[in-house]
């Protein structure tokens, strides 16, 4: 039994009209149950039917007035009270055949056996009885036939148990964005991806004897043998997924909590593995993370932004920043577009970091409620400088994955431009190629849509992700914008290579090409060298608050 | 001598009852000073006496489980003998076997309640 089944005192009802007898059996059972008494099946019938307290076991004397035992046993299966062990008690050997067809479970003798001898008994029938109905009623997920939380627990602890030496991992693994897919394929498709998934992972830790279990909506818990590196074993799942089951556009992360000292409680490893799977942002490349302590201090923080969040976007503590792009084609460079980039000053902690806030904000399904935020304030800034006759350049917005999910996007941003007035012309939406991972036809037909509307398309952080030339031959776009990362990696032969090959490909599908993360002189000669035609970078301008972009534009506070 | 030792010396199995008592010795003194006062052996008594050989059974039968969970054994053999017999509902002469009973009776009461 487990250590919480072993803390509760039990309650167990004697059916026995002999005083004596009783009196033994409290003495026996007394230090471990609290002992209720009957002294006819009529009187148990009235206990069990109406005492407060659960009642654990029945111990039944067979010989009674009133109503004896046999009576009872068929009596109590009109109660619909069942599910509660009886051990009778008889010195008749005859007797026990009849018992056991009518429910008993187990017998002591008259004379009484040794006292150690009954507690056991006792101990042991509860014992069954209490696992028997944890496991028909509680053990398993009812979807998906894994563990359920409380069940994985248990198992955890006996795992333990019979393995002290053997270093294990304990797993949380997120189905990303689950809720939205839930909401964009319906609630039968998604129990379809869920279910896979699920006897994936039973396939996945038999390989390592563990178990898994389900521990929300969206989240699997695993415990298994330490494994060394979960690369490989990612790819492999997504792999078979993808192959296997024609499941796309679902994303996965691991947070992987390795057990140094197995006396740390399995919630506390679970929250721990929860932990680092909530960290990994849905944007990056990383689909699994191993718990470290300072993970533990991060993670208040974030608890304390989701919260703030609904408050923080009423209150307007989220601004709008414009980081210019410059075209550099010829030797005069101007502004010829600027990017959305939107900041978080929290009343309490300051200026947060996009770094933080954007991917957990993503993982919570909150992303999209900022991004209508932005690409509203952004059109209705340009809708305000064009009223005051600035030369208005166009603006990059940025779409996230779940943005594109949703078929609504196009509405959304053909209702904005409407009430704004703004030319749809101005308008570059931004999308990583990260997102082009989703459901490939549905993608293409919305931003078929908004480019039908006149949107611009720009496919941004290029070369970061492991899908891109496919990409680049099935969506539709614009605007081709590099990974600053290949920028600031621009020393090594090999990067530059890959600059010149994505110059050569862009010029070939005839889209715009853009650099961002240009902090030099060099970097910015090189890149124009290759034909790269607009730059964003540190060398030309930081992001500059709504105020400063304007004067830049040539507002009122202009200077230049 | 204490009331242990005499039932001992009458012919009772006190350690294995003791024992069946969680080694509590005053339980099983506090159940012993029971017997004298249960009914059973009253009714047992009347059922005989008015040939009703189910409600002998159940006395017996009551008396029995008694008896030999605290192990009075000279009381025991005679109740579990009549309890045998009355279960078969055999028709015969009760007199001696309740005669024996009723003699075992009056010296496990002398014991237990003449030392009270």
């Amino acid at each position: 039994m487990s250590n919480i089944i072993n803390q509760i005192k039990r309650t167990i009802l004697v059916v026995e009209d002999e005083i004596i007898n009783q009196e033994i059996l409290k003495e026996i059972l007394g230090s471990q149950y609290d002992i209720i008494t009957a002294t006819n099946g009529l009187e148990a019938i009235h206990e069990l039917t109406t005492s407060i307290r659960p009642i654990s076991l029945i111990m039944l004397d067979l010989n009674m007035p009133t109503m004896d035992g046999i009576e009872f046993l068929n009596k109590i299966k009109e109660y619909n009270i069942k599910s509660i062990p009886i051990i009778v008690i008889t010195s008749e050997a005859d007797m026990e055949l009849s018992s056991l067809e009518l429910g008993a479970t187990d017998f002591i003798k008259k004379p009484y056996d040794m006292p150690e001898i009954i507690k056991a008994r006792v101990n042991k029938a509860i014992e069954l009885f209490e696992n028997k109905l944890i496991i028909s009623q509680a053990e398993r997920d009812e979807l998906t036939q894994v563990y359920n939380k409380n069940f994985f627990k248990e198992y955890v602890k006996k795992l333990d148990e019979y393995n002290p030496n053997i270093d294990m991992d304990l797993n949380v693994l997120d189905i990303e964005n689950f809720q939205i897919i839930n909401e964009i394929y319906g609630k039968e498709k998604s129990d379809e991806i869920i279910k896979y998934i699920a006897d994936e992972l039973k396939r996945y830790v038999k390989k390592f004897d563990g178990i898994v279990g389900r521990l929300e909506e969206d989240y699997f818990i695993m415990y298994h043998k330490h494994i060394e590196n979960y690369a490989n074993l990612i790819k492999e799942f997504y792999a078979l997924l993808e192959e296997k089951y024609g499941i796309t556009g679902v994303n996965f992360k691991l947070g992987i909590y390795e057990i140094k000292d197995k006396d740390i409680e399995t919630d506390i490893r679970i929250n721990r593995a929860k932990l680092v799977c909530d960290h990994i942002s849905n944007t990056s490349q990383t689909h699994y993370l191993v718990y470290n302590d300072s993970d533990q201090k991060d993670s208040l923080l974030h608890e304390q932004l989701v919260y703030d969040f609904p408050t923080s976007l009423k209150n307007r503590e989220f601004s709008i920043y414009y980081q210019p792009k410059y075209n550099v084609e010829k030797d005069k460079y101007y502004i010829s577009s600027s990017e959305a980039l939107v900041r978080w000053n929290h009343s309490k902690y300051g200026m947060i970091s996009p770094g933080i806030f954007i991917g957990l904000l993503e993982e919570r399904g909150l992303i999209r409620e900022l991004d209508k935020y932005v690409w509203e304030e952004a059109i209705k800034d340009l809708a305000t400088w064009k009223r005051e006759g600035i030369k208005i350049v166009p603006v990059s917005l940025n779409v996230s994955r779940i943005d594109l999910l949703d078929d609504s996007i196009v509405s959304i941003f053909a209702d904005l431009v409407k009430k704004y007035d703004v030319d749809s012309k101005y308008i570059y939406l931004e999308i990583t190629e990260s997102a082009c991972n989703n459901n490939m036809n549905q993608l293409i037909n919305t931003i078929e849509k908004l480019r039908a509307l006149g949107f611009k398309i720009e496919i941004d952080d290029f070369g970061a992700g492991y899908s891109s030339l496919n990409v680049l031959t099935t969506i539709p776009f614009d605007v081709l914008k590099l990974d600053m990362l290949f920028v600031r990696g621009m020393a090594n032969n090999k990067t530059l290579k890959m600059i010149e090959i994505v110059a050569e490909i862009a010029k070939y599908l005839d889209v715009v090409l853009v650099a961002e993360g240009v902090e030099t002189l060099d970097q910015l000669n090189q890149l124009r060298e290759y034909g790269y035609q607009v730059i964003q970078g540190y060398y030309f301008s930081k992001p500059l608050k709504k105020e400063e972009f304007y004067n830049l534009l040539g507002g009122k506070n202009d200077n230049n | 001598m204490t009331i242990i030792e005499n039932l001992k010396a009458w012919g009772a199995n006190t350690e294995m009852g003791i024992k069946r008592c969680a080694n509590s010795e005053a339980l099983y003194l506090r159940l012993v000073n029971m017997v004298p006062k249960n009914d059973g052996f009253e009714k047992l008594e009347a059922a005989i006496a008015g040939n009703n050989l189910e409600d002998a059974f159940q006395a017996a039968h009551g008396l029995k489980g008694i008896l030999s969970n605290l192990e009075l054994s000279p009381l025991l053999n005679p109740i579990y003998e009549i309890t045998e017999l009355l279960r078969n509902k055999t028709n015969m002469d009760y007199s001696d076997l309740m005669k024996k009973i009723k003699d075992e009776k009056v010296k496990f009461d002398k014991i237990v309640l003449g030392n009270n």
